[in-house]
């Protein structure tokens, strides 16, 4: 396990069937730092992404191969609890998807599930979650209201919180304001800052500004292969493989 | 798939317009020995007049530089491109200032009695020349190699530089009457000096596109 890192693949392939959409994928994610992943569509970065929390599961005939290892266990073993891997290791998706229910219940939904049923202790965790999440002062006098009327950007806020309110290690983000007017953007950009004090975040996103405003590192797929991976001042300002250069220059891709 | 073809097309007329400006200042070195040598009032007038050109061929890639930056969020090696041109055109301009201060002193000079350059100034100006015109050079043909040349030929002006003040200085004590003249020569080989400062500048902005290093860090 290299040095402060949490999550860690090696040599991870992955099958859909006949077609292989990750091909030996090495890469250690640091602990408490936010990990851009960029690369055209279909070229691996979100199959890599729901691996990391066994979202992949769900999909038929997949195979999987190699490690990926949290904490140094790897996640990919039979033994592995998936319900409490994915409570350790949260998902945001690119469209907010709030529950039809109140906001408050929304934030109540996971630790619920994992049996906390004191209403002071709820109480205490969705404002927790909800402030962790920049969302609290625009829906503490409404938290009993259907989460359904809250705007996209804090629907998405909302869908943060929810992911912390059940104290994840790691979030993971798939394209997490794509679907978000440019305000919306840049509030849950300022939020990630704020969130990697706590937690280790892993975004996908086709926005390369994005990539290069938030993330400390920058790993790049293409064809399900991961061309270049570091710090993303360096992967910016010097890309060491020509590839690179010509995908986030936008001369292909 | 060729993409973003107005971009690539609007990079390559910024490179020319760079390459352009290079070499029109390096006709105005040409210049300026030529005026140096023959205190050539003339020549020396129209490498003043000429100045203005310059000044506007470095305000028009700025100008572009800027709106490229503001469009086009470039990065990676286009970023480093326009970044270091935002920069060299500055050090081009002033290398173009100073053929246009060494002109007003050529014109002082003309206006009194004739004394010969020091042995070195001719060095010191071949020198200069051929730093400026390797720097364009390796400007246009991206090459790291070339440009770290330039950067060490730096520490050589310097010395030619202490040569001249050295027989300036000497001609002074001995001939008090050419006091004028020597000391506008001194001006000269000061802009001379700075001259091939500028082009050390440059040459390392170009290593910076090349390499991605920046060598002064």
């Amino acid at each position: 396990m290299s040095e402060n890192a949490i999550l860690q693949a090696k040599d991870l392939h992955l099958y859909y069937g006949e077609t292989e959409a990750l091909k030996g994928i090495d890469i250690a994610i640091p602990e408490k730092k936010i990990t851009a992943l960029i690369g055209p569509s279909g070229c691996g970065k979100s199959t890599f992404l729901k691996t990391l929390n066994r979202m992949n599961d769900l999909v038929p005939n997949v195979r999987i191969t190699g490690e990926a290892l949290f904490h140094g266990k790897n996640i990919l073993d039979k033994d592995v609890d998936v319900t409490d891997l994915r409570r350790r290791i949260g998902m945001v998706f690119q469209k907010p998807n709030p529950f039809p229910m109140s906001i408050y219940d929304n934030v109540a939904y996971g630790p619920r599930l994992h049996g906390n049923h004191s209403k002071k202790e709820l109480d205490e965790l969705v404002e927790k979650s909800l402030r962790g999440a920049a969302i609290w002062d625009e829906v503490k006098d409404r938290l009993k209201k259907s989460a359904l009327g809250l705007s996209g950007g804090q629907q998405q806020r909302l869908c943060i919180a929810r992911a912390l309110a059940v104290q994840p290690d790691v979030l993971l983000m798939d394209e997490p304001t794509s679907a978000l007017d440019p305000g919306s953007t840049l509030r849950i950009e300022d939020l990630m800052d704020e969130l990697k004090k706590d937690y280790t975040v892993v975004i996908v996103t086709h926005n390369m500004q994005q990539a290069a405003r938030i993330s400390d590192q920058t790993a790049f797929f293409l064809l399900g292969s991961l061309i270049e991976y570091g710090p993303t001042k360096e992967l910016f300002a010097n890309p060491k493989n020509p590839k690179t250069e010509e995908y986030i220059t936008g001369r292909f891709g | 798939m060729m993409t973003r073809i107005n971009y690539n097309n609007d990079l390559q007329a910024l490179y020319d317009a760079v390459k352009q400006m290079g070499l029109t200042i390096e006709t105005s070195i040409d210049q300026t020995w030529k005026a140096l040598q023959k205190l050539d009032m003339k020549t020396a007038q129209a490498i003043i007049d000429g100045d203005e050109a310059i000044d506007q061929m470095e305000r028009n890639i700025e100008k572009a530089c800027l709106e490229l930056v503001l469009t086009q969020t470039p990065v990676a090696g286009d970023w480093r491109r326009i970044a270091s041109i935002m920069r060299m055109i500055s050090d081009l301009e002033r290398i173009a200032d100073h053929c246009s201060d060494i002109s007003e002193y050529i014109v002082q000079l003309a206006a009194k009695p004739a004394v010969e350059l020091p042995a070195p100034m001719e060095k010191m100006f071949c020198l200069m020349k051929t730093m400026v015109k390797e720097t364009v050079t390796a400007f246009v043909e991206l090459s790291e190699d070339k440009a770290r040349a330039v950067i060490g030929q730096d520490d050589l002006q310097d010395d030619y530089f202490l040569q001249v003040c050295e027989e300036l200085c000497d001609r002074m004590q001995k001939h008090p009457e050419e006091v004028r003249q020597r000391v506008d020569q001194l001006m000269i080989a000061k802009y001379l000096e700075r001259m091939s400062d500028h082009s050390t500048n440059l040459a390392e902005w170009v290593v910076y596109i090349v390499s991605g290093q920046l060598v002064n860090n």
